[in-house]
Protein backbone atom coordinates (compact mmCIF):
# COMPACT_ATOMS: atom_id res chain seq x y z
CA UNK A 1 0.00 0.00 0.00
CA UNK A 2 2.84 2.40 0.91
CA UNK A 3 4.69 1.52 -2.31
CA UNK A 4 1.60 2.33 -4.36
CA UNK A 5 1.37 5.80 -2.73
CA UNK A 6 5.01 6.58 -3.52
CA UNK A 7 4.55 5.53 -7.12
CA UNK A 8 1.39 7.58 -7.50
CA UNK A 9 3.01 10.64 -5.91
CA UNK A 10 6.02 10.47 -8.22
CA UNK A 11 3.86 10.20 -11.27
CA UNK A 12 1.85 13.18 -10.20
CA UNK A 13 4.96 15.30 -9.54
CA UNK A 14 6.40 14.44 -12.95
CA UNK A 15 3.15 15.34 -14.57
CA UNK A 16 3.05 18.65 -12.75
CA UNK A 17 6.61 19.56 -13.72
CA UNK A 18 5.99 18.65 -17.34
CA UNK A 19 2.83 20.69 -17.41
CA UNK A 20 4.48 23.70 -15.78
CA UNK A 21 7.33 23.56 -18.28
CA UNK A 22 4.98 23.40 -21.19
CA UNK A 23 2.94 26.32 -19.93
CA UNK A 24 5.81 28.58 -18.85
CA UNK A 25 8.14 27.90 -21.80
CA UNK A 26 10.88 30.57 -21.50
CA UNK A 27 10.46 33.44 -19.14
CA UNK A 28 10.46 36.71 -21.01
CA UNK A 29 9.50 40.35 -20.65
CA UNK A 30 9.21 43.45 -22.77
CA UNK A 31 8.77 47.17 -22.43
CA UNK A 32 8.28 49.91 -24.97
CA UNK A 33 8.33 53.66 -25.44
CA UNK A 34 6.54 55.43 -28.26
CA UNK A 35 8.76 58.53 -28.33
CA UNK A 36 7.29 61.40 -30.26
CA UNK A 37 9.22 64.28 -31.76
CA UNK A 38 7.66 67.24 -33.53
CA UNK A 39 9.20 68.80 -36.61
CA UNK A 40 10.04 72.42 -35.85
CA UNK A 41 8.93 75.06 -38.29
CA UNK A 42 8.68 78.81 -38.38
CA UNK A 43 5.52 79.91 -40.07
CA UNK A 44 3.91 83.31 -40.10
CA UNK A 45 0.95 85.08 -41.54
CA UNK A 46 0.34 88.78 -42.11
CA UNK A 47 -2.71 89.72 -40.13
CA UNK A 48 -4.45 92.75 -41.52
CA UNK A 49 -7.43 94.77 -40.58
CA UNK A 50 -8.26 96.20 -43.98
CA UNK A 51 -11.91 97.04 -44.58
CA UNK A 52 -12.90 97.26 -48.23
CA UNK A 53 -11.61 100.69 -49.22
CA UNK A 54 -13.78 103.36 -50.77
CA UNK A 55 -12.72 104.88 -54.10
CA UNK A 56 -10.01 107.50 -54.02
CA UNK A 57 -11.41 111.00 -54.21
CA UNK A 58 -9.65 113.65 -56.23
CA UNK A 59 -7.79 116.44 -54.44
CA UNK A 60 -8.43 114.87 -51.04
CA UNK A 61 -6.74 113.25 -48.10
CA UNK A 62 -8.09 109.68 -48.36
CA UNK A 63 -7.89 107.80 -45.10
CA UNK A 64 -7.96 103.99 -44.90
CA UNK A 65 -7.69 101.54 -42.07
CA UNK A 66 -4.87 99.13 -42.77
CA UNK A 67 -3.56 97.59 -39.59
CA UNK A 68 -0.59 95.39 -40.34
CA UNK A 69 0.85 92.88 -37.88
CA UNK A 70 2.54 89.48 -38.13
CA UNK A 71 1.33 86.37 -36.33
CA UNK A 72 3.61 83.46 -35.56
CA UNK A 73 1.57 80.41 -36.51
CA UNK A 74 4.49 77.96 -36.33
CA UNK A 75 5.83 76.10 -33.32
CA UNK A 76 9.12 77.94 -32.75
CA UNK A 77 9.98 81.50 -31.81
CA UNK A 78 11.05 83.46 -34.87
CA UNK A 79 12.22 86.83 -36.09
CA UNK A 80 10.06 88.59 -38.65
CA UNK A 81 10.54 91.34 -41.15
CA UNK A 82 8.03 93.16 -43.32
CA UNK A 83 8.28 94.80 -46.68
CA UNK A 84 5.70 97.54 -47.29
CA UNK A 85 5.74 99.97 -50.16
CA UNK A 86 3.73 101.69 -52.82
CA UNK A 87 4.23 100.87 -56.48
CA UNK A 88 5.94 104.08 -57.56
CA UNK A 89 7.62 107.16 -56.17
CA UNK A 90 4.79 109.49 -57.25
CA UNK A 91 2.25 107.59 -55.17
CA UNK A 92 4.70 107.29 -52.31
CA UNK A 93 5.20 111.06 -52.29
CA UNK A 94 1.53 111.54 -51.42
CA UNK A 95 1.21 108.64 -48.98
CA UNK A 96 1.36 108.60 -45.20
CA UNK A 97 1.41 105.91 -42.54
CA UNK A 98 0.03 106.24 -39.05
CA UNK A 99 0.75 104.08 -36.04
CA UNK A 100 -1.83 105.80 -33.81
CA UNK A 101 -4.56 107.00 -36.15
CA UNK A 102 -3.77 110.66 -35.47
CA UNK A 103 -0.20 111.31 -36.49
CA UNK A 104 0.54 110.55 -40.13
CA UNK A 105 4.12 110.33 -41.36
CA UNK A 106 5.35 110.48 -44.90
CA UNK A 107 5.87 107.19 -46.69
CA UNK A 108 8.92 108.69 -48.40
CA UNK A 109 12.08 107.13 -47.03
CA UNK A 110 14.26 110.16 -46.79
CA UNK A 111 16.27 110.85 -43.68
CA UNK A 112 16.56 114.49 -44.64
CA UNK A 113 12.85 115.25 -44.36
CA UNK A 114 12.06 117.97 -41.87
CA UNK A 115 9.90 117.69 -38.81
CA UNK A 116 7.22 120.11 -40.02
CA UNK A 117 3.60 119.32 -39.30
CA UNK A 118 0.22 120.47 -40.53
CA UNK A 119 -3.26 119.68 -39.37
CA UNK A 120 -5.82 118.79 -41.99
CA UNK A 121 -9.60 119.17 -42.02
CA UNK A 122 -10.03 115.80 -40.29
CA UNK A 123 -7.97 116.95 -37.34
CA UNK A 124 -5.13 114.63 -38.16
CA UNK A 125 -1.55 115.76 -37.95
CA UNK A 126 0.50 115.31 -41.09
CA UNK A 127 4.23 115.06 -40.57
CA UNK A 128 6.69 115.69 -43.32
CA UNK A 129 9.10 113.48 -41.42
CA UNK A 130 9.21 110.01 -42.88
CA UNK A 131 7.48 107.17 -41.10
CA UNK A 132 10.64 105.07 -41.09
CA UNK A 133 12.68 107.86 -39.53
CA UNK A 134 10.05 108.33 -36.87
CA UNK A 135 10.15 104.59 -36.10
CA UNK A 136 13.92 104.52 -35.80
CA UNK A 137 13.97 107.66 -33.69
CA UNK A 138 11.51 106.08 -31.25
CA UNK A 139 13.80 103.07 -30.89
CA UNK A 140 10.81 100.81 -30.32
CA UNK A 141 10.34 97.16 -31.22
CA UNK A 142 9.85 97.90 -34.93
CA UNK A 143 12.81 99.29 -36.78
CA UNK A 144 13.50 100.07 -40.40
CA UNK A 145 16.83 99.38 -42.08
CA UNK A 146 17.22 102.23 -44.58
CA UNK A 147 18.26 101.84 -48.16
CA UNK A 148 21.69 103.30 -47.51
CA UNK A 149 22.49 101.16 -44.47
CA UNK A 150 25.94 99.59 -44.41
CA UNK A 151 24.34 96.19 -44.00
CA UNK A 152 23.23 95.84 -47.57
CA UNK A 153 21.35 92.58 -47.14
CA UNK A 154 18.99 93.96 -44.54
CA UNK A 155 18.04 97.13 -46.39
CA UNK A 156 14.50 98.14 -47.20
CA UNK A 157 12.62 96.09 -44.60
CA UNK A 158 10.87 96.73 -41.32
CA UNK A 159 12.26 94.40 -38.63
CA UNK A 160 10.66 93.39 -35.38
CA UNK A 161 13.58 93.37 -32.99
CA UNK A 162 12.44 90.61 -30.63
CA UNK A 163 11.67 87.03 -31.51
CA UNK A 164 7.94 86.50 -31.82
CA UNK A 165 6.91 83.61 -29.64
CA UNK A 166 5.03 80.69 -31.15
CA UNK A 167 1.33 81.45 -31.16
CA UNK A 168 1.85 85.16 -30.54
CA UNK A 169 1.73 88.21 -32.78
CA UNK A 170 3.68 91.42 -33.19
CA UNK A 171 2.06 94.73 -32.36
CA UNK A 172 0.87 96.46 -35.49
CA UNK A 173 3.51 98.10 -37.64
CA UNK A 174 1.03 100.78 -38.68
CA UNK A 175 -2.72 101.11 -38.39
CA UNK A 176 -3.82 103.58 -41.01
CA UNK A 177 -2.79 104.92 -44.37
CA UNK A 178 -3.55 108.23 -45.96
CA UNK A 179 -3.29 108.92 -49.69
CA UNK A 180 -3.22 112.52 -50.80
CA UNK A 181 -4.55 112.75 -54.34
CA UNK A 182 -4.42 115.21 -57.19
CA UNK A 183 -6.88 115.90 -59.99
CA UNK A 184 -7.00 112.43 -61.51
CA UNK A 185 -6.22 109.72 -58.94
CA UNK A 186 -5.55 106.19 -60.16
CA UNK A 187 -5.99 102.89 -58.42
CA UNK A 188 -2.92 101.82 -56.51
CA UNK A 189 -1.58 98.98 -54.44
CA UNK A 190 0.23 98.91 -51.17
CA UNK A 191 2.33 95.78 -51.21
CA UNK A 192 2.87 94.15 -47.82
CA UNK A 193 4.60 90.87 -47.26
CA UNK A 194 6.50 89.32 -44.39
CA UNK A 195 9.25 86.79 -43.87
CA UNK A 196 10.44 84.88 -40.84
CA UNK A 197 13.52 83.10 -39.59
CA UNK A 198 13.85 80.67 -36.70
CA UNK A 199 15.41 82.29 -33.65
CA UNK A 200 17.43 79.13 -33.02
CA UNK A 201 20.15 77.74 -35.24
CA UNK A 202 22.32 74.67 -35.30
CA UNK A 203 26.00 74.96 -34.49
CA UNK A 204 28.09 71.84 -34.32
CA UNK A 205 25.06 69.77 -33.44
CA UNK A 206 23.93 72.14 -30.70
CA UNK A 207 20.93 74.43 -30.68
CA UNK A 208 22.03 78.03 -30.32
CA UNK A 209 19.96 81.20 -30.11
CA UNK A 210 20.72 84.19 -32.28
CA UNK A 211 21.92 87.21 -30.35
CA UNK A 212 19.53 89.60 -32.12
CA UNK A 213 17.43 90.13 -35.20
CA UNK A 214 20.37 91.37 -37.28
CA UNK A 215 22.50 88.29 -36.67
CA UNK A 216 19.52 86.04 -37.41
CA UNK A 217 18.77 87.73 -40.71
CA UNK A 218 22.39 88.03 -41.72
CA UNK A 219 22.87 84.31 -41.16
CA UNK A 220 19.69 83.53 -43.06
CA UNK A 221 20.56 85.75 -45.99
CA UNK A 222 24.14 84.58 -46.32
CA UNK B 1 -5.46 -1.17 -18.16
CA UNK B 2 -4.97 -2.46 -14.60
CA UNK B 3 -6.24 -0.59 -11.56
CA UNK B 4 -2.82 0.87 -10.58
CA UNK B 5 -2.24 2.54 -13.96
CA UNK B 6 -5.77 3.83 -14.05
CA UNK B 7 -5.36 5.47 -10.62
CA UNK B 8 -2.04 7.12 -11.56
CA UNK B 9 -3.38 8.45 -14.86
CA UNK B 10 -6.44 9.90 -13.20
CA UNK B 11 -4.33 11.57 -10.51
CA UNK B 12 -1.98 13.05 -13.10
CA UNK B 13 -4.91 14.44 -15.04
CA UNK B 14 -6.35 16.10 -11.99
CA UNK B 15 -3.00 17.68 -11.05
CA UNK B 16 -2.47 19.04 -14.55
CA UNK B 17 -5.77 20.84 -14.27
CA UNK B 18 -4.86 22.23 -10.85
CA UNK B 19 -1.46 23.38 -12.07
CA UNK B 20 -2.96 25.15 -15.07
CA UNK B 21 -5.25 27.11 -12.81
CA UNK B 22 -2.45 28.00 -10.46
CA UNK B 23 -0.14 29.23 -13.24
CA UNK B 24 -2.87 31.22 -14.89
CA UNK B 25 -3.71 33.35 -11.87
CA UNK B 26 -0.87 33.00 -9.38
CA UNK B 27 -3.39 33.46 -6.63
CA UNK B 28 -3.82 30.21 -4.88
CA UNK B 29 -7.13 29.24 -3.48
CA UNK B 30 -5.63 26.85 -0.99
CA UNK B 31 -2.69 28.07 1.05
CA UNK B 32 -1.80 24.58 2.01
CA UNK B 33 -1.01 23.59 -1.55
CA UNK B 34 2.69 23.36 -2.44
CA UNK B 35 4.09 26.62 -3.95
CA UNK B 36 6.42 26.34 -6.90
CA UNK B 37 8.81 29.29 -7.22
CA UNK B 38 9.40 29.84 -10.92
CA UNK B 39 11.37 33.09 -10.72
CA UNK B 40 10.55 35.98 -13.01
CA UNK B 41 12.01 37.90 -15.90
CA UNK B 42 11.17 41.56 -15.89
CA UNK B 43 12.81 44.61 -17.37
CA UNK B 44 12.48 48.32 -17.68
CA UNK B 45 13.22 50.41 -20.73
CA UNK B 46 14.70 53.71 -19.62
CA UNK B 47 15.48 56.86 -21.54
CA UNK B 48 16.64 59.06 -18.73
CA UNK B 49 17.39 62.17 -20.76
CA UNK B 50 14.78 61.96 -23.46
CA UNK B 51 11.90 64.42 -23.43
CA UNK B 52 8.84 63.21 -25.25
CA UNK B 53 7.22 65.57 -27.74
CA UNK B 54 10.13 67.97 -28.07
CA UNK B 55 10.77 69.97 -31.22
CA UNK B 56 13.36 68.68 -33.62
CA UNK B 57 15.43 70.83 -35.94
CA UNK B 58 17.76 69.68 -38.68
CA UNK B 59 21.10 68.46 -37.32
CA UNK B 60 20.40 69.68 -33.77
CA UNK B 61 21.31 66.77 -31.52
CA UNK B 62 18.91 65.98 -28.71
CA UNK B 63 19.32 63.54 -25.86
CA UNK B 64 17.95 60.06 -26.32
CA UNK B 65 19.66 57.27 -24.44
CA UNK B 66 17.74 54.00 -24.25
CA UNK B 67 18.97 51.48 -21.67
CA UNK B 68 17.49 48.28 -20.32
CA UNK B 69 17.42 47.44 -16.63
CA UNK B 70 16.86 43.96 -15.29
CA UNK B 71 14.10 44.34 -12.73
CA UNK B 72 13.48 40.63 -12.38
CA UNK B 73 15.13 37.92 -10.33
CA UNK B 74 16.86 35.99 -13.09
CA UNK B 75 19.75 36.81 -15.36
CA UNK B 76 18.48 38.04 -18.71
CA UNK B 77 19.55 38.48 -22.28
CA UNK B 78 18.12 41.77 -23.51
CA UNK B 79 17.42 43.34 -26.88
CA UNK B 80 16.39 46.72 -28.20
CA UNK B 81 14.37 47.35 -31.31
CA UNK B 82 14.31 50.87 -32.76
CA UNK B 83 11.88 51.94 -35.46
CA UNK B 84 13.03 54.90 -37.55
CA UNK B 85 10.36 56.75 -39.57
CA UNK B 86 10.98 57.37 -43.25
CA UNK B 87 9.82 59.93 -45.78
CA UNK B 88 10.42 61.19 -49.30
CA UNK B 89 13.09 63.81 -48.74
CA UNK B 90 15.99 65.51 -50.46
CA UNK B 91 18.95 65.26 -48.13
CA UNK B 92 21.15 68.35 -47.89
CA UNK B 93 24.89 68.46 -47.36
CA UNK B 94 26.69 70.66 -44.87
CA UNK B 95 26.76 73.41 -47.52
CA UNK B 96 22.97 73.35 -47.65
CA UNK B 97 22.88 71.94 -51.17
CA UNK B 98 21.14 68.67 -52.11
CA UNK B 99 23.48 65.75 -51.66
CA UNK B 100 21.21 63.27 -53.39
CA UNK B 101 18.01 63.14 -55.37
CA UNK B 102 14.74 63.06 -53.51
CA UNK B 103 14.08 59.54 -52.30
CA UNK B 104 12.69 57.49 -49.44
CA UNK B 105 15.04 58.05 -46.51
CA UNK B 106 15.15 57.65 -42.76
CA UNK B 107 14.33 60.97 -41.13
CA UNK B 108 16.63 60.75 -38.12
CA UNK B 109 20.28 60.19 -37.32
CA UNK B 110 21.54 58.52 -34.15
CA UNK B 111 24.79 59.16 -32.34
CA UNK B 112 26.68 57.18 -29.72
CA UNK B 113 29.40 58.29 -27.41
CA UNK B 114 33.06 58.52 -28.31
CA UNK B 115 34.09 55.41 -30.24
CA UNK B 116 30.55 54.64 -31.34
CA UNK B 117 30.18 52.12 -34.13
CA UNK B 118 28.20 52.72 -37.29
CA UNK B 119 25.66 50.22 -38.46
CA UNK B 120 27.22 48.62 -41.50
CA UNK B 121 26.25 50.52 -44.64
CA UNK B 122 24.52 53.30 -42.72
CA UNK B 123 25.59 56.93 -42.59
CA UNK B 124 23.00 57.93 -40.02
CA UNK B 125 22.98 55.25 -37.32
CA UNK B 126 25.82 54.94 -34.82
CA UNK B 127 25.54 53.00 -31.56
CA UNK B 128 27.54 52.11 -28.48
CA UNK B 129 28.83 48.73 -29.59
CA UNK B 130 30.63 46.08 -27.60
CA UNK B 131 34.36 45.66 -27.96
CA UNK B 132 36.78 42.92 -27.03
CA UNK B 133 37.26 44.59 -23.67
CA UNK B 134 33.90 46.09 -22.88
CA UNK B 135 30.29 45.04 -23.03
CA UNK B 136 27.89 46.88 -25.24
CA UNK B 137 25.38 46.48 -27.99
CA UNK B 138 25.65 44.22 -31.02
CA UNK B 139 23.82 45.06 -34.22
CA UNK B 140 21.68 42.12 -35.29
CA UNK B 141 19.45 43.14 -38.17
CA UNK B 142 17.72 45.88 -40.08
CA UNK B 143 14.43 45.38 -41.84
CA UNK B 144 12.98 47.93 -44.23
CA UNK B 145 9.34 48.82 -44.72
CA UNK B 146 7.67 51.60 -46.66
CA UNK B 147 7.25 53.94 -43.73
CA UNK B 148 9.98 52.89 -41.31
CA UNK B 149 13.15 50.88 -40.87
CA UNK B 150 13.52 48.60 -37.88
CA UNK B 151 16.88 48.02 -36.22
CA UNK B 152 17.49 45.26 -33.68
CA UNK B 153 20.40 45.16 -31.26
CA UNK B 154 21.32 42.59 -28.62
CA UNK B 155 23.37 43.19 -25.51
CA UNK B 156 26.68 41.38 -25.54
CA UNK B 157 26.33 39.79 -22.09
CA UNK B 158 23.60 38.58 -19.80
CA UNK B 159 22.33 41.21 -17.38
CA UNK B 160 22.05 40.28 -13.71
CA UNK B 161 19.09 41.32 -11.57
CA UNK B 162 19.31 45.02 -10.74
CA UNK B 163 21.90 45.73 -13.43
CA UNK B 164 21.42 48.03 -16.41
CA UNK B 165 22.93 48.09 -19.88
CA UNK B 166 24.84 51.02 -21.27
CA UNK B 167 22.82 53.22 -23.60
CA UNK B 168 22.27 52.03 -27.15
CA UNK B 169 22.98 55.56 -28.38
CA UNK B 170 23.06 58.95 -26.70
CA UNK B 171 21.59 61.48 -29.09
CA UNK B 172 19.45 61.79 -32.16
CA UNK B 173 18.76 64.52 -34.69
CA UNK B 174 16.42 65.25 -37.54
CA UNK B 175 18.35 64.90 -40.78
CA UNK B 176 18.83 67.96 -42.92
CA UNK B 177 16.46 68.04 -45.88
CA UNK B 178 14.50 70.57 -47.90
CA UNK B 179 12.11 72.43 -45.67
CA UNK B 180 8.51 71.31 -45.65
CA UNK B 181 9.20 68.04 -47.50
CA UNK B 182 8.03 66.77 -44.14
CA UNK B 183 5.43 69.30 -43.08
CA UNK B 184 6.36 71.45 -40.12
CA UNK B 185 4.54 70.42 -37.00
CA UNK B 186 4.39 66.77 -38.04
CA UNK B 187 4.67 64.51 -35.02
CA UNK B 188 7.07 61.70 -35.78
CA UNK B 189 7.34 58.58 -33.70
CA UNK B 190 10.54 56.76 -32.93
CA UNK B 191 9.29 53.70 -31.05
CA UNK B 192 11.80 51.77 -28.98
CA UNK B 193 10.96 48.29 -27.73
CA UNK B 194 12.95 46.29 -25.21
CA UNK B 195 12.83 42.52 -24.92
CA UNK B 196 14.32 40.20 -22.34
CA UNK B 197 14.51 36.47 -21.91
CA UNK B 198 15.92 34.25 -19.21
CA UNK B 199 19.63 33.70 -19.63
CA UNK B 200 19.70 30.23 -18.10
CA UNK B 201 18.68 26.96 -19.73
CA UNK B 202 17.96 28.26 -23.19
CA UNK B 203 17.49 25.16 -25.29
CA UNK B 204 17.91 25.51 -29.01
CA UNK B 205 20.85 27.91 -28.76
CA UNK B 206 23.97 25.82 -28.84
CA UNK B 207 27.38 26.78 -27.58
CA UNK B 208 26.34 29.52 -25.17
CA UNK B 209 29.09 30.30 -22.71
CA UNK B 210 28.34 30.48 -19.03
CA UNK B 211 29.71 34.00 -18.89
CA UNK B 212 31.33 36.53 -21.16
CA UNK B 213 30.28 37.96 -24.48
CA UNK B 214 27.85 36.43 -26.88
CA UNK B 215 28.42 36.33 -30.59
CA UNK B 216 26.10 38.10 -32.97
CA UNK B 217 24.85 34.70 -34.10
CA UNK B 218 24.10 33.67 -30.49
CA UNK B 219 22.13 36.85 -30.01
CA UNK B 220 20.27 36.42 -33.28
CA UNK B 221 19.27 32.91 -32.25
CA UNK B 222 18.13 34.09 -28.84
CA UNK B 223 16.23 37.03 -30.29
CA UNK B 224 14.47 34.64 -32.61
CA UNK B 225 13.17 32.83 -29.52
CA UNK B 226 12.10 36.18 -28.08
CA UNK B 227 10.36 37.11 -31.29
CA UNK B 228 8.55 33.79 -31.47
CA UNK B 229 7.47 34.23 -27.89
CA UNK B 230 6.01 37.64 -28.72
CA UNK B 231 4.13 36.35 -31.79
Amino acid sequence: MKKRKVFTGSAVLLAVLAAAGAIMAYLGASDDAENTAEVAHDKITVTESFPKPSDLKANSNNYYVKEVAVANTGNVDCYVRVYADFPDSQTTAGAYYSADGVNYYSAVRDAELSGDTTTDDNGNTLHTQSFVNMLNAQDGKWIFVPDDDSNEKLRGYFYYKDPVKAGESTPSLFKDVMIKTGDAPEALDLVVYAESVDSVYEDNGQAETYADYASAWNAFLN
Amino acid sequence: MDKKKLTAAAAAGVMLLICSLAVAYFTDYDTKTNVFTVGNVALELNEEHFTDGQLVRADVKLDKDPTVKNTGTNDEFVFLEVKVPKGEITLLGSDGRPSAAKSLQELFSFFGSSGAQAVSGSDNFAYNGSTSSSEGWVFLEKTAAANEDTYVFGYSTAISPGEETISLFDKFALRKFIEEEIAGGTKLKIPVNAYGIQADSLDGVSGLTESGSLTAQDLKDIFEICRNKQN
